[in-house]
């Protein structure tokens, strides 16, 4: 029990005869950094929302520490929360939107200030207590927003697509940012987010969320690697999928189509599944001639897109179907592809999950 | 040239009546308040001293400054829902809202008399349910005159209220509540702060045209709640007393003027400081 | 829970209701009186008759009196929309620092309290030989009517495209077709809104008329006015439901004059 902090247990919340989560488990380490990633209404900020209070679970348990959430309300939680658009009080000033917190817990006069002084020079905005939010930029009033929900010293930190408003530069700094707080504070993170990218970056763990259930969770490594559903596959980074009926399953390996690969989730032979490949696992020959890959697949190169380091190739296969190889340029210029010229496609068996087809 | 001279043209109609129908009649009033019985201030002193006229001023000041309490009162609930009903209930209740705006006053007036009457419907059904025996005294007082004023009032607070809450963003309330305030203090230290702005002018707005009201506390109210426009009425009908009443008009038109600046004055000091 | 929306939500409903009733039931009341069997005002009423709204116009009282509020009236109405029509495309034209001013006290007797422009008026108009006559009544009307008028016409004419009379005057027209042809048109959704408006606020008006009235002219809400305070009878309350209708009528010819010409239906 004292390895989990925060514990989810069969939540689910329905609204009407619309499930916007189901079958939530979860089991959040201390001082973890645990994402929430899915498209817009994945049930990703529902769930969200049921940790902080604001929406109680149809059904399911919530624990913090041990104890049950759902009785406490929102106010006694002690959790903190950073919103999307930051909800800093426009009425009160940096100082007293920080202190406010501290106020509403009793702390005395004298000490709320050293504290307040102190979260905001961890934000790095010593100095400007006294000015009005509507005076600051973007990210200066995301920071307010972080030092507001940390001077309290929560154990837990909600954090609701903070960086959404952001634009591209600001977005990466303060992501680094926000990883170097949580390391520094030991502070338990969840974090939403739509932006893969950003999960992969910051996360120690990710949870998948899609149509309101989480397909996966693991590292980003174990997301990226080795994908469980034809979802997370295709959300996190670029998949190739190659359809078939699954076939010769000897073990974890099986085919599709004369191919061969792991197979990521349990199918049985005869079950519609798809190949999945990444891009950048794929070895490109020019011509029609034998690869002396495991796998190979022939076609025709109908684009080519260079990308600065690295070229995307798009090759027509003879079925159809269209395959995206990626290459570092250095290795592109070995390979020497034409537009309209044939193509193989080589790839390890290894580097080939089958999962199942939805 | 042409146009400027066209202008001037389109104006002059309007121009010269309200300047001859209405300017020069008002300080014609100011004339008569200082230069009756002699010229000076006599008139004025009259009304701050006699007792009588302090009396009035002083209902007219409570009257209104309960009209605009009440107002407050109902109003911020009233508002509050419209904000969060659904756009079709909504749109009824600015309708309902908004019906003082296109029914004479006297209607509405009459209408509260025969409701509240001793022979009228409120008594009749207290009596009839057997709650009461003795029909109440529901009109021809100050909670007749109140009932009335709110009433016909009530939009210009909700619709200031409105227009300020309805761009009050959900998010600060579960801030507030998510940094530790239970929602009573939330309400007190963050929403309630955010509708000023709506509330201060709502306030004001009913505060000053509650001031110069004649007919709602002349068909609704008693002797005892005679506001200032009853007194100019009765001065000058009854009495023929110009001199006074002049004054007397005088002094709710400087009063109304002082306010609605002072006010004003104040409401932009404090929206720079927000 | 206490803090469920549930709760938030029936609550609000309450408040929903009792708002709808406390406004309404005036109204209702009075609708319903008007159409009472009874000989006096009782609520509820006996049973259903439409004696009230025939005594209303057999009555030579009531019917004078409500001749006379037409007299005033449509003059009124009609001075007031021209010259303050006249007013508002002036000051949308003018670009000197007058022109706030002049809109300032265009717009006066609106914002001042009716019983000093009432007193006022009726002090001076009778020294003019204005008093207890229709001409008086209907001047007074005029001056209180034009600053509704010009607001309204004023608001429309803030979303005017002025390149329109430009191009008119490009093609050749004088400055009164322009108006006739191209800026008339245009703007005429909120002429007649001003209109009605002024035709609404002329037949309810009671504060100054009752200064400048005398038992011979009399508008018929300074008629109800002294009915109310001697005995009253529902021919009352028959009245003051025409008086509302007719305001609802002109609510609904503006709303829908407005909706035919495309504008969203509005104050």
């Amino acid at each position: 029990m004292s390895d989990t902090l925060l514990k989810l247990s069969q939540i689910g919340k329905a609204y009407g005869s619309v499930d916007a989560a189901k079958d939530i488990n979860l089991d959040v380490a201390p001082g973890e950094f645990l994402t929430f990633l899915g498209p817009s209404g994945s049930g990703k900020t529902t769930t969200l929302m049921m940790v902080a209070g604001f929406t109680d679970p149809t059904t399911g348990n919530i624990y913090l520490d041990g104890k049950p959430l759902d009785p406490i309300p929102v106010w006694k939680r002690d959790i903190g929360m950073v919103f999307q658009h930051y909800a800093l009080f426009p009425h009160m000033s940096v100082n007293q939107n920080v202190s406010f917190p501290l106020e509403m817990r009793g702390v005395a006069k004298a000490n709320r200030r050293k504290k307040v002084e102190d979260a905001l020079e961890m934000v790095g905005l010593a100095g400007f207590g006294a000015r009005m939010p509507k005076e600051l930029s973007g990210g200066q009033q995301q920071r307010v927003a972080l030092a507001r929900a940390m001077v309290f010293k929560p154990r837990l930190l909600l954090m609701d697509e903070p960086l959404g408003a952001l634009d591209k530069k600001l977005r990466e700094q303060m992501q680094l940012e926000i990883m170097h707080l949580h390391k520094n504070m030991g502070t338990t993170v969840l974090y939403v987010t739509h932006d893969q990218e950003e999960a992969l970056v910051m996360s120690d763990r990710i949870a998948v969320f899609n149509a309101g259930r989480i397909e996966q969770i693991g590292s980003p490594r174990d997301l990226y690697e080795a994908p469980q559903t034809k979802f997370v596959a295709d959300f996190i980074g670029e998949t190739n999928f190659i359809s078939g009926q699954v076939e010769g399953k000897n073990g974890d390996m099986a085919n599709i189509r004369g191919l061969h690969g792991q197979l990521g989730t349990a199918l049985e032979n005869g079950a519609t599944a798809v190949l999945a490949i990444r891009p950048e696992r794929l070895h490109l020959v020019s011509g029609a001639a034998a690869d002396s890959s495991e796998n190979m697949l022939s076609g025709t190169v109908k684009e080519l897109i260079y990308l600065g380091q690295s070229r995307k190739a798009i090759i027509s296969l003879d079925d159809g179907t269209e395959i995206i190889a990626l290459e570092q340029s250095a290795q592109a210029e070995v390979t020497a592809l034409e537009i309209g010229a044939p193509a193989t496609v080589g790839f390890r068996s290894q580097d080939a999950r089958l999962l199942a087809d939805v | 040239m042409l146009a400027r001279n066209r202008n001037l043209l389109l104006l002059l109609p309007a121009i010269l009546l309200v300047g001859a129908c209405f300017i020069y009649p008002v300080t014609w009033l100011l004339q008569r308040s200082v230069s009756e019985p002699v010229w000076g201030l006599q008139n004025y002193v009259t009304i701050f001293t006699k007792n009588i006229y302090i009396g009035v001023l002083w209902n007219t000041a409570s009257i209104a400054g309960a009209t605009t309490i009440l107002c407050a009162l109902i109003g911020f609930p009233v508002a509050y829902s419209m904000v969060h009903s659904r756009p079709w209930i909504r749109r009824v209740l600015i309708f309902v809202v908004l019906i003082p705006f296109w029914t004479s006053i006297l209607v509405r007036t009459f209408a509260w008399l025969v409701i509240l009457q001793r022979g009228g419907l409120i008594n009749d059904m207290l009596i009839g349910i057997g709650l009461i025996t003795e029909p109440l005294d529901l009109v021809y007082n100050r909670f007749g005159v109140l009932l009335g004023m709110v009433q016909i009032l009530l939009p210009f607070m909700v619709f200031p209220l409105f227009s300020v809450m309805a761009r009050i963003d959900g998010s600060y309330f579960k801030a507030a509540i998510n940094l530790g305030a239970n929602p009573i203090r939330a309400f007190l230290r963050v929403y309630l702060p955010l509708t000023m702005p709506g509330l201060a002018t709502g306030a004001m707005l009913v505060f000053i045209i509650s001031l110069g009201y004649f007919i709602t506390p002349e068909m609704l109210g008693g002797r005892g709640d005679t506001m200032i426009a009853q007194l100019i009425f009765q001065r000058i009908d009854e009495f023929g007393d110009w001199p006074l009443a002049s004054a007397l008009a005088i002094v709710l038109l400087v009063g109304t003027g002082l306010l609605f600046v002072f006010i004003n004055a104040v409401l932009k000091f404090r929206r720079g400081r927000i | 829970m206490f803090y469920s929306d549930k709760f938030w939500g029936s609550l609000r409903g309450v408040v929903n209701c009792l708002l709808v009733v406390y406004m309404l039931a005036p109204l209702v009341v009075v609708l319903v009186i008007s159409f009472s069997s009874a000989l006096f005002l009782s609520f509820p009423p006996p049973g259903f008759s439409m004696q009230w709204y025939d005594k209303m116009f057999s009555n030579p009282t009531w019917t004078r009196s409500l001749i006379t509020s037409v007299k005033i009236m449509v003059p009124a109405a009609i001075l007031s929309t021209i010259f303050g029509t006249a007013a508002a495309l002036a000051l949308s034209k003018m670009k000197s620092k007058w022109s706030v001013f002049i809109r300032g006290l265009l717009m006066a007797p609106l914002i001042i309290p009716v019983i000093i422009t009432a007193a006022a008026i009726f002090g001076v108009f009778r020294i003019w030989g204005l008093y207890g006559n229709l001409q008086g009544l209907i001047i007074a009307h005029v001056v209180l009517t034009l600053p509704y008028v010009m607001s309204t016409v004023s608001a429309n004419l803030v979303m005017f495209d002025t390149r329109l009379e430009d191009a008119a005057a490009n093609c050749g027209a004088t400055p009164w077709m322009t108006f006739r042809r191209v800026t008339l048109p245009l703007i005429s959704p909120s002429v007649l809104s001003g209109l009605l408006f002024a035709m609404v606020i002329s037949f309810d008006e009671l504060v100054v008329s009752l200064f400048l009235s005398t038992p011979q002219v009399r508008p018929v809400t300074v008629q109800m006015w002294s009915n109310i305070k001697g005995d009253t009878d529902p021919t009352i309350a028959a009245i003051a439901t025409a008086l509302f209708l007719f305001s609802l009528l002109a609510l609904l010819v503006d709303g829908i004059a407005r909706r035919r010409s495309g504008r969203a239906p509005g104050l």
